[in-house]
């Protein structure tokens, strides 16, 4: 899907040690505070539960099991591939997103991964949702499909060249 | 993660049609008459007119006389909307990059510390 927006890094340690850094310890990574989970006043613990159709949840408290439901686990495939779905905490319920990642060998012996995010299916909110308004499905993922990419560049670069960055 | 107000939607709206995206390229380069911009796309001045109006409703470009000529209109980009839709995508593509940061610095610790 072209409505995507990617984002990559290269990391020193392989890919089975990146995916399973990713999954198990992602809690220890994925950063803290209100514009990274999806509670305001307190963090919880951040897990992936199982394989597909498992859970991403920030979990507040285990005994009452007061969560938050991120998202399901779609593809569960290691070393190689992560899908899950993702909820902003101001979707609405039945509003989702989906991320893939993707760990791939690099360096001369595999022995880095590049890790890539794309986070994609924005056209797929709902019909209010402030990011599409009243344009309908095909319209909306024309619009994407075929400007998601020089939008990047080109707002980009006009913030930037009108000496006020975005 | 937030998105989105009302003038998001009418920058995303706006720029929904090709020929306005296209005008809107045009416009980052520098200013221009009403006519140039129709010459540029071979377009009849009253249908570049109404992509012009839609353009201008929305807030992504404005009008002004030009200085040389007073009965000339002269078209330019206004900024504004178009840092509200920067701001969206680099708010979604900052929020990977820190957090790809943040685990390529926990893993690389981590296999670190069990000289991997």
């Amino acid at each position: 899907m072209s409505d995507a927006i990617h984002v990559s890094t290269r990391v020193d340690v392989d890919p089975d040690a990146a995916f399973r850094l990713f999954t198990d310890e992602v809690d220890s990574w994925w950063r803290r505070g209100p514009r990274f989970r999806w509670n305001l006043e307190e963090d919880g613990v951040v897990r992936f539960e199982g394989g597909e159709g498992g859970r991403f949840v920030e979990v507040y408290d285990e005994a009452s099991g007061d969560a938050f439901e991120v998202g399901r686990i779609e593809v569960w495939d290691p070393p190689k591939r992560l899908v899950f779905t993702f909820r902003a905490r101001a979707f609405a319920p039945g509003e989702s997103t989906e991320v893939e990642v993707r760990f791939e060998p690099a360096g001369p012996a595999g022995e880095a991964t590049d890790v890539t995010v794309e986070h994609r299916g924005w056209d797929a909110l709902r019909e209010d949702h402030p990011a599409r308004h009243a344009l309908d499905a095909s319209a909306f993922a024309d619009m994407m499909g075929v400007w998601w990419a020089d939008l990047l560049t080109s707002a980009r670069q006009h913030a930037a060249t009108r000496g006020e960055k975005g | 993660m937030t998105m989105g107000q009302a003038a998001l939607d009418l920058t995303l709206l706006a720029l929904a049609d090709p020929t306005r995206r296209r005008v809107v390229d045009l416009l980052r380069e520098r200013p221009r008459r009403a006519g140039e911009i129709a010459d540029a796309f071979g377009a009849s001045p009253p249908a570049m007119s109404r992509h012009l109006k839609v353009l201008r409703q929305r807030g992504l470009v404005e009008e002004e006389r030009s200085e040389d000529d007073a009965r000339c209109r002269v078209y330019r980009l206004r900024p504004e909307p178009f840092r509200d839709l920067s701001a969206w995508l680099e708010e979604i593509e900052s929020f990977w990059t820190d957090q790809l940061d943040s685990f390529k610095t926990h893993a690389e610790k981590r296999a670190g510390g069990k000289k991997r």
